[in-house]
């Protein structure tokens, strides 16, 4: 029993980790329908950051920490606002998008790669956070104590800040409806680099966990990415809340599952288990939902079906 | 207010209007009929800038606006309702009516709650749970919110019932007479339209095949010209 | 996929390699600019001894592993140039080197095994990574070319190919030495493994297993981690729950790295235990890494070794793959002379031969080493433990 609860902590901090980067995706995927793989590079660019600059300068962790979260929204816009935007004025979408994005993250990664190693670097936290704080019989750190409240309180203020501020209400507008966006005389772009800025953040925060905690190397900021998308269409496209309770639940499925299965199975047990559920559910988790839900996209009705324009699946309406 | 000078617009590589010029006095009520594919819609897209034209101009009290951002062209005073896709679904209709509302505008949320009462009881619910003749009304509350003097709608009364229809097509009557407001409606319900339209533009094939009196189309002889 | 490369660490994973593929294929063209190429070719036959040999080094000059193949081209660079300093094999051939990037991947191993064998026609090539050695074995018998590995630990190796020669010794070697010290000389009598999901970290799994068991311990649980995990914690606690004395980590590089410092996280101090791939500079001078059992592998070269090498590459010899790699060069060329002396012929058959009669090679370690019949280098393996963040060797080899 006591192997079992360990289990779902490590699947609560696993699962957090996951719904962070997912949190990001999942607003920029709902809002654009850019399959912002890049998104991954941004993660490693504040880790990168963070790490040369703590390490390789007199710079307090604290504050290389700041720049790297600074430069990993930077980079996200930058991204956005010169690579994805000009390419879709010239008619680029989808596959294109994701191909350019594809490239973004391996030129990012491998530059950091070619500066700073590929081996897996670590800022040195002086052991504190990384001391394990015993509760009862299970045991977890301090750091994955701070990453589990760091997702609670990004969901909880993402969700805030869809449902409360000006500015979540355009991002729900433009995840609703682009093109009337503009039509009404907003700047549909302004938009959308504020959701690349914020989801950015989220991501750069994972970064600066990251390499405060296992450490970044290649290859780790794209496997989180990979669970992200994962936790997106499990959570349901446009839905933010799905996305999140997804990633827990990835995270959960993984860990708990070593109790029965070998752990080189958890993986390939998550994605069985992914297959399974969208073929029984192919709109994901989300309409399972009858609460009024945390969702940027309306389920589409039979009216936005019936728009040839409309690239959004049509689901059956929640929202009771 | 509005003038079109020999606008031809290709959409698609496809040409879709050939040298179209109209014009609308200033709180003037046009309607503009045609078969699917006659360039209505074209017409309203590249007036609000949406599309850029090929040939030709389109004026806005004498200043040429194409080639003008959607953003500018809404600034000066021109608003759309577009097909079917007018409101923003998951949002409720005071986050709607929220988002399109620009400070400076003359119209405000009351007058739009005047027009359309329903709008102000159901105003915490969500679009998407609205009928279709509710969420039209939306749409059109949404393009009056950011304050036009020309207002362009795209068939909106599709696929609505002939009652609500009646609604709307008379909503549409007292924003022209109450608020000034110019008004270039194109549709599909040709009599309906006609009756409340002082002026009407008919094209076909991307070419103004009639323009002038609605009394023509009231008479069911618009469909002889094309 | 499962590659495994002595200490060098892999980072993929089977399900991210899809994704990545597509870059493969873009890159593919690229690729084949950027391999460095020698000129002149081997200078085979004719009669009396060449002006020159060419001997191919498939090496990890880009990728993940960029940083070990960095070792192991020098060791084999400055091997070649004190031979050549010294008027070349016997005094007169020379040796020059293909240096090809094999990205320590079998694909591309085996992609510029074949470039440099239509540019050489090498009678050597030289290369890491197990599977990579593996995708070379049948060319190198249809090429009639040397194999030599000074990197690869993976017991899949151990008589692959007679044509195939490790100056580094095996993981089933080191395991046969720290599996019995655990047990007969610490008294620990339940282990647990935690190994990394490759063929490496198998093979240590499987070693560990028979040998454990056969000096009277008992494996009570094992859990495996992907390559480049960053998250094992799960793993440990149900290792953890088996509550065994010792826990044996068969991974290598950073993953080792990462499994140590989350076994301490859990609160869990049990002792630890690993072969020479866990046993990383960085992993020793962690506390966490306290009281590590482990089997070193220990380069101390001679001075004149490290100075030349220091004045050559502006840096000490940090690592021990430059001193195999320097072996693996040093032993084909002895071999060479020892094969055109017996009339062998210079061809990869003819060394191989000459290595196999030869048995004993002098090393850049200090003591020798000696090949056995599967090709495998021994020397004796030492049982060491982390001590104040040192290696503190507590039993001789």
């Amino acid at each position: 029993m006591t192997l079992f609860w360990q289990l779902v902590i490590n699947g609560i901090v696993a699962g957090a980790l996951y719904a962070l980067v997912a949190l990001g995706f999942a607003l920029i995927f709902g809002c654009t329908r850019h399959f912002h793989i890049a998104h991954a590079a941004v993660m490693a660019t504040a880790a990168y950051l963070t790490f040369a600059l703590s390490e390789r300068t007199e710079l307090p962790l604290a504050v290389a920490a700041v720049i790297g979260l600074a430069a990993a929204t930077l980079l996200g816009v930058v991204v956005l606002r010169l690579i994805y935007l000009p390419l879709e004025r010239r008619g680029g979408q989808g596959f294109v998008l994701f191909l350019v994005s594809l490239g973004v993250l391996i030129l990012v990664e491998n530059g950091f790669t070619l500066w700073l190693g590929a081996g897996t670097l670590r800022v040195d936290l002086g052991g504190a956070l990384k001391r394990p704080v015993d509760l009862g019989s299970v045991s977890l750190t301090t750091m994955q104590l701070i990453l589990v409240a760091v997702a609670a309180a990004a969901f909880a203020g993402l969700r805030l800040l869809l449902r409360r501020t000006g500015l979540g209400t355009d991002i729900r507008a433009l995840a609703a409806n682009a093109e009337l966006v503009r039509i009404l005389g907003r700047s549909p772009e302004r938009i959308t680099t504020a959701v690349y800025a914020l989801a950015s953040v989220i991501a750069g925060l994972v970064g600066v966990y990251q390499v405060a905690d296992t450490g970044i190397a290649p290859g780790v900021s794209t496997n989180l990415i990979i669970f992200a998308f994962v936790a997106v269409i499990l959570g349901g496209i446009g839905s933010v809340g799905g996305a999140f309770a997804a990633a827990m639940l990835l995270g959960l499925l993984q860990n708990v599952s070593q109790l029965v299965i070998p752990s080189e199975w958890s993986i390939s047990v998550v994605f069985l288990c992914f297959l399974v559920l969208i073929t029984l559910l192919p709109s994901g988790l989300a309409p399972l939902r009858q609460r009024r839900g945390f969702r940027l996209a309306a389920p589409a009705g039979d009216r936005t079906a019936a728009t040839s324009e409309s690239l959004r699946p049509a689901r059956v309406g929640e929202d009771g | 207010m509005l003038a079109i000078e020999d606008l031809s617009v290709d959409v698609l590589g496809k040409p879709v209007l050939r040298g179209v010029s109209a014009e609308l006095a200033a709180g003037s009520f046009t309607a503009s009929f045609g078969h699917n594919g006659a360039g209505k819609t074209t017409l309203l897209r590249t007036i609000m800038g949406l599309w850029r034209p090929r040939r030709g101009r389109v004026l806005l009290d004498g200043e040429d606006i194409s080639g003008w951002p959607t953003q500018r062209i809404v600034r000066a005073g021109v608003s759309m309702v577009p097909q079917l896709r007018g409101t923003f679904d998951s949002l409720t209709v005071e986050e709607n009516l929220g988002f399109a509302h620009r400070p400076d505008a003359k119209i405000g949320y009351d007058d739009v709650y005047r027009l359309f009462p329903v709008l102000r009881e159901r105003r915490k619910q969500v679009v998407q749970t609205m009928s279709g003749g509710q969420r039209q009304m939306v749409a059109v509350a949404n393009a009056l919110m950011s304050g036009p003097r020309l207002l362009l709608l795209d068939e909106p009364s599709g696929g609505l019932a002939p009652r609500v229809v009646d609604d709307l097509l008379g909503a549409l009557k007292s924003i022209n007479r109450e608020f000034g407001i110019t008004i270039l409606l194109v549709e599909q319900n040709v009599r309906k339209a006609a009756s409340l339209a002082d002026g009407v533009i008919v094209l076909n094939q991307g070419t103004v095949a009639y323009a002038g009196d609605p009394t023509a189309a009231l008479e069911g002889d618009v469909w002889q010209l094309l | 996929m499962s590659e495994s490369v002595g200490w060098t660490h892999r980072r993929s994973r089977r399900w991210r390699a899809a994704l990545i593929g597509l870059l493969a294929l873009l890159l593919a063209a690229t690729v084949a600019a950027c391999g460095s190429s020698s000129s002149g070719s081997s200078g085979k036959g004719g009669s009396g001894q060449p002006d020159k040999v060419t001997f191919a080094a498939l090496l990890p000059l880009t990728g993940p592993n960029a940083g070990y193949g960095k070792f192991e081209v020098n060791g084999v660079k400055m091997a070649a140039d004190e031979i050549n300093a010294a008027g070349g094999i016997g005094g007169k051939t020379k040796i020059e080197l293909a240096i090809e990037d094999s990205q320590a991947s079998p694909e591309q191993t085996v992609t510029a095994f074949n470039r440099a064998y239509s540019e050489h026609k090498m009678p050597v090539a030289i290369s890491v990574g197990s599977s990579s050695i593996l995708a070379l074995v049948p060319l190198s018998k249809q090429r009639d070319v040397l194999l030599l590995n000074g990197g690869s630990q993976g017991d899949e190796l151990a008589g692959a190919s007679d044509m195939l020669f490790s100056t580094i010794h095996l993981i089933r070697n080191e395991v046969a030495v720290l599996a019995p010290y655990l047990v007969k000389n610490v008294g620990l009598k339940r282990g647990a493994v935690l190994y990394i999901d490759d063929d490496l970290g198998r093979a240590g799994l499987k070693d560990f297993k028979q040998d454990f068991t056969a000096a009277g311990g008992q494996v009570v649980a094992t859990a495996s981690h992907e390559p480049g995990a960053t998250d094992m914690r799960s793993q440990l606690a149900r290792l953890r729950n088996a509550n065994p004395d010792v826990l044996f980590l068969a991974s290598y590089g950073d993953d080792a790295h990462v499994a140590v410092n989350q076994t301490r996280q859990l609160g869990w101090d049990v002792r630890l235990a690993g072969p020479s791939l866990v046993a990383l500079p960085d992993i020793i001078a962690d506390k966490d890494a306290e009281g590590l059992i482990h089997t070193p592998i220990v380069f101390r070269p001679q001075k004149q070794f490290a100075d030349e090498y220091q004045q050559k590459f502006n840096e000490a010899p940090g690592h021990p793959y430059v001193g195999t790699y320097y072996d693996a060069v040093k032993v084909a060329a002895q071999a060479y002379q020892y094969a055109q002396e017996h009339g062998y012929g210079t061809d990869g058959k003819g060394i191989a031969k000459a290595i196999s009669e030869i048995k004993t090679f002098p090393t850049s370690f200090g003591g020798d080493i000696t090949f056995d019949d599967q090709g495998v280098a021994k020397r004796p393996i030492a049982i060491a433990i982390d001590k104040g963040g040192k290696s503190v060797v507590v039993k001789r080899g």
